[in-house]
């Protein structure tokens, strides 16, 4: 009898006199349906595959990662124009975006619907919300790290996508006799002509609505040179461009773009070290311009190069340790710009500074159950100021069977503020470094959690969180009158922020349902703000609660739902009135003008809405089509996107201002085409 | 780069007839009212000044004018203003002033007010200097205005207005704020802006500001934005006021008309 785990069994009966023979293995069928691997999660960070990412309603027909983690415990969104993300009570720029180690300019185009990755290439996602490994750092609240996906398997692979934001074109393979994968993306806009036939409806020939298109392209490949040197490639890059004209004497006209891209060398030695080689850039560059009422214009232009040399080497009895060095040099300018006549309208800013780090982590089994994770990075700082930090982390992990419970400390430095040129975060937003006399802003934080399987199909994970903050970064408020830049208006306070979060999730068969709720507080504290009192900074959400169904209704139809609720954020409301003469106006006509003394002091309803879709599968030839069909806010649940003050009139004389909001995202049904081949 | 906010906002306004809710009445700042002073000098013409509180947001829109203090601008001479009612422009007269015009020989101009709860208002401002508008062009509706800035740089601010006329009829101004301090002193520059199409004829005005003026009219542009949204950062007014919110400065002016 001859046997393999890949071949059929083959019973061949010897007669006595047989001679040499030859037995003809016939492959085995050994495909799957699916294998659903499961380990009881070790907290502070969860993994996201692109399966998942499938498992919740695009919005408006767009996957997007960062939309999928905001339906994690202790990560939300807080607005649709939002392009940020807030983890744990932190700012939505207290986290670092990072693809294979190295970090990459933040995700934005215009609005929170649709970020720069494509789950196409970057839906393998690994987000640390604390207990992090000492070679992250530079972030204080989150480190988001992806794992570019490039071709597995034979062949090629190719998917077209048509949708109601935008629509791409990507291809995944392999080359070079299997050694070398690659990944590519690339996905335009298609927005532009839904503004057009707005616009060509306007009676005053303006295009009001404004005229934005965006390109992302997205490479990625992985090489085996030999049989120890591996290499990878990675490369973003964005391309945003905004034009309004809203009347002979109001056009706007904005653009941005980011380049991100790292190099990446492996080497696996025969003891089980591997060294490490990396070198990367990222840069982001705006600007803008109008000729309204007040012509300005602007830019500002940030780019960084960074270089690691890592090595990591396995040790005995489940032991390993990891160091490795780090530089970078960022630059930020802020532009001169000027206007037709040579006026300078935008004072400039040139900082720069140099990083360097180096850092340590270890991992040991103290017992068969119990595991022991300690880490330092130090990090040297030169630029208008000089600063040394160390981080230290530690995290204890004890694994069962079937529970598991940890608790880790990490410490955490940022030397970057970001300028907000709104209350939530957008792509024309400034970076700006540490000032002459500032210091690094730093997070200690203090986390547990417990994880329970209770059964083959359910799983419950709670934990708890403490964020201690020092020297967190914000702007004093003045008028953009271009006297100077804002890093110079950069204060420094504190911030506090605690929770809790459990998480259920239930997977059988092709039913997966996961549901979890936050509880949290967030606070910031300045001197300049508020006269020294704590705020709730608008990223406090003190509930939130996303449920999530998807389910496989027949082989190739999926359902998928999701619900969510948050609690109202804070948003700022005048403290008075004045009515005040327009010196601007011929005549000098009385306009209504709000006084605003402190901030944050409105706290808006509470946010609610549920999502649908529908997968149908369909095989024509090679090709594989999918349709999804959706509904965005399922319920049409007015949530407030931002609020104003409306003059209530009573004949045709202003009474009194009352407080409305603006709903962005009504019910939307939607529908998106993906083809692979 | 401030003013995409007024973009973003705009492009979600505009971006379909959105759909709006009325929120509850907030409470914030029912118990702090401000004094509010507002005084545009001009040489050659009489003095004018508003003393009011802020208002309430839940209250009506209307400054309560009956607010006796004393109040004296010092402009080469001393002029003590008189409480009354002097007629302004729309719904909004001045509750102080004085028969006296202003001297047309002065560099700076003082103000001081004590309020009945013994406060004591302050503040200060320069005259700009002379403005005159060289030559004014039209181009089909493009409206040119040509002007020499003045040698002093750091008062070279300015607001172009351009009033659209058609026939007797007042169409909506339009205007925009010059900051030319970093411009060469007594360069000539040119500005234009647009006419809508329906416009016969414009009034052109020019008027010469000072630093403060200048600030004072931006944080009033960006505290109306933020009035339209609360995605807007909101700014404090930029007064240069002690003691009080508003403004107290002084503005030249030159007008012509163009067919």
């Amino acid at each position: 009898m001859f046997s393999h785990v890949a071949y059929r069994e083959e019973r061949i009966v010897l007669t006595g006199d047989d001679g040499p023979f030859t037995v003809v293995l016939r492959d085995r069928d050994n495909r799957l349906e699916e294998v659903i691997v499961t380990g009881i999660a070790t907290g502070g960070n969860a993994r996201v595959a692109s399966s998942q990412i499938d498992r919740v309603p695009a919005i408006l027909g767009e996957r997007d990662v960062l939309k999928y983690l905001a339906t994690l415990p202790g990560v939300i969104t807080t607005n649709p124009f939002n392009s940020g993300i807030y983890v744990r009570g932190g700012n939505s720029h207290e986290n670092g975006y990072f693809v294979r180690g190295m970090p990459i300019a933040d995700p934005d185009h215009l609005t929170g619907i649709l970020s720069t990755f494509d789950p196409y290439i970057l839906g393998n996602v690994t987000l640390y919300k604390s207990g992090f490994p000492a070679r992250y750092n530079g972030f204080l609240s989150s480190y988001l790290d992806m794992r570019p996906e490039t071709g597995g398997g034979e062949g090629r692979e190719g998917e077209v996508t048509l949708g109601l934001l935008s629509s791409s074109a990507k291809a995944k393979g392999r080359v070079w006799g299997g050694r070398a994968a690659y990944g590519v993306s690339a996905r335009v806009s298609s927005l532009q002509p839904v503004a057009s036939v707005y616009n060509r409806k306007s009676e005053d020939n303006t295009n009001m609505m404004p005229d934005y298109a965006f390109q992302d392209f997205t490479l990625a490949a992985d090489v085996r040179l030999s049989p120890r040197w591996r290499a990878s490639l990675f490369g973003l890059i964005t391309f945003d461009d905004l034009e309004m004209d809203a009347g002979v004497n109001s056009r706007y006209h904005f653009r941005w773009n980011t380049l991100s891209g790292n190099a990446l060398a492996t080497r696996s030695g025969s003891g089980g070290g591997t060294w490490t080689l990396q070198v990367g850039a990222r840069s982001a560059f705006s600007e803008g311009g109008t000729s309204g009422s007040v012509p300005m214009g602007g830019g500002n232009r940030y780019w960084a190069q960074m270089a690691r040399v890592a090595y990591s080497q396995v040790l005995a009895r489940g032991a390993s340790l990891q160091v490795g060095v780090r530089g970078e040099h960022d630059r930020f300018q802020t532009a001169n710009r000027e206007d037709a006549l040579g006026n300078l309208l935008f004072k400039s800013s040139d900082k720069s500074f140099a990083l360097a780090e180096a850092y340590a982590d270890a991992t040991t089994r103290l017992t068969e159950s119990l595991e022991l994770q300690a880490g330092v990075s130090l990090q040297a700082y030169r630029g208008e100021t000089r600063a040394t930090v160390a981080s230290p982390r530690i995290k204890i992990t004890w694994g069962g069977e079937k529970v598991a419970a940890w608790v880790d400390y990490a410490k955490t430095a940022q030397f970057l503020g970001l300028y907000p040129y709104f209350t939530v975060k957008t792509p024309v937003d400034i970076w700006y470094p540490l000032g002459k006399g500032d210091k690094p802003a730093t997070c200690r934080q203090i986390s547990a959690g417990a994880s329970l399987q209770v059964s083959e199909h359910l799983g419950i994970q709670v934990g708890v969180f403490h964020k201690n903050m020092q020297n967190v970064k914000d702007f004093t408020r003045k008028p953009a009158t271009s006297y100077d830049a804002a890093g110079e208006r950069q204060i420094q306070g504190k911030g506090e922020a605690k929770g809790m979060e459990i998480n259920l999730s239930y997977h059988q068969g092709g039913l997966h349902a996961r549901g979890n709720y936050t509880l949290s507080t967030s606070t910031r504290t300045f001197a300049a703000i508020n006269d020294g009192r704590p705020f709730f900074p608008p990223y406090d959400v003190k509930h939130h609660v996303v449920l999530n169904l998807f389910a496989t209704l027949a082989p190739r139809l999926s359902f998928t739902a999701l619900w969510s609720y948050s609690s109202g954020v804070r948003a700022t409301l005048p403290t008075g009135i004045v009515i005040a003469r327009n010196l601007a106006d011929s005549d000098q006509t009385p306009v209504i003008i709000p006084l605003y003394k402190e901030r944050y002091n409105y706290q808006l309803p509470a946010n609610h809405r549920l999502d649908v879709g529908i997968d149908r599968v369909f095989s024509r030839g090679p090709f594989t089509i999918r349709v999804t069909v959706g509904a965005y806010n399922l319920y049409n649940h007015p949530n407030p996107s931002f609020i104003y003050l409306q003059p209530e009139e009573a004949d045709g004389v202003y009474q009194k201002l009352v407080p409305r909001s603006k709903i962005l995202l009504p019910f939307i049904p939607h529908l998106s085409i993906r083809v692979n081949r | 780069m401030k003013t995409s906010a007024f973009t973003l906002l705009l492009l979600f306004l505009a971006a379909g007839c959105l759909p709006t809710d009325t929120l509850p009445t907030p409470n914030v700042g029912n118990d702090e009212r401000d004094y509010y002073i507002e005084c545009y000098c001009v040489p050659g013409e009489p003095f004018r000044l508003t003393a009011t509180r802020s208002l309430p947001l839940d209250e009506t829109l209307t400054p309560d004018l009956d607010l006796p203090l004393d109040a004296t601008i010092v402009a080469g001479d001393t002029i003590n203003l008189r409480f009354d009612i002097f007629p302004g422009s729309g719904r909004l007269p001045y509750n102080y002033g004085s028969h006296r015009t202003m001297r047309t020989d002065v560099d700076s101009i003082f103000l001081r007010v004590s309020t009945p709860d013994r406060r004591e208002i302050t503040a200060r401002d320069i005259v700009p200097a002379p403005v005159a508008i060289d030559s004014v062009r039209r181009d089909n509706n493009l409206v040119t205005i040509r002007f020499r800035v003045s040698g002093n740089p750091s008062s070279n601010y300015y607001i172009y207005i351009l009033q659209p006329l058609r026939g007797n009829e007042t169409l909506d101004a339009v205007s925009t704020l010059l900051d030319y301090s970093a411009s060469v002193p007594r360069s000539v520059v040119e500005r234009s802006l647009s006419l809508p199409e329906e416009a016969t004829g414009a009034r052109v005005i020019l008027r010469g500001v000072s630093r403060a003026c200048y600030s004072y009219q931006i944080s009033l542009n960006e505290a109306n934005s933020a009035q339209q949204g609360s995605i807007i950062s909101p700014a404090p007014l930029a007064g240069n006021i002690e003691g009080a919110n508003g403004i107290f400065t002084c503005y030249t002016e030159d007008e012509r008309v163009v067919e």
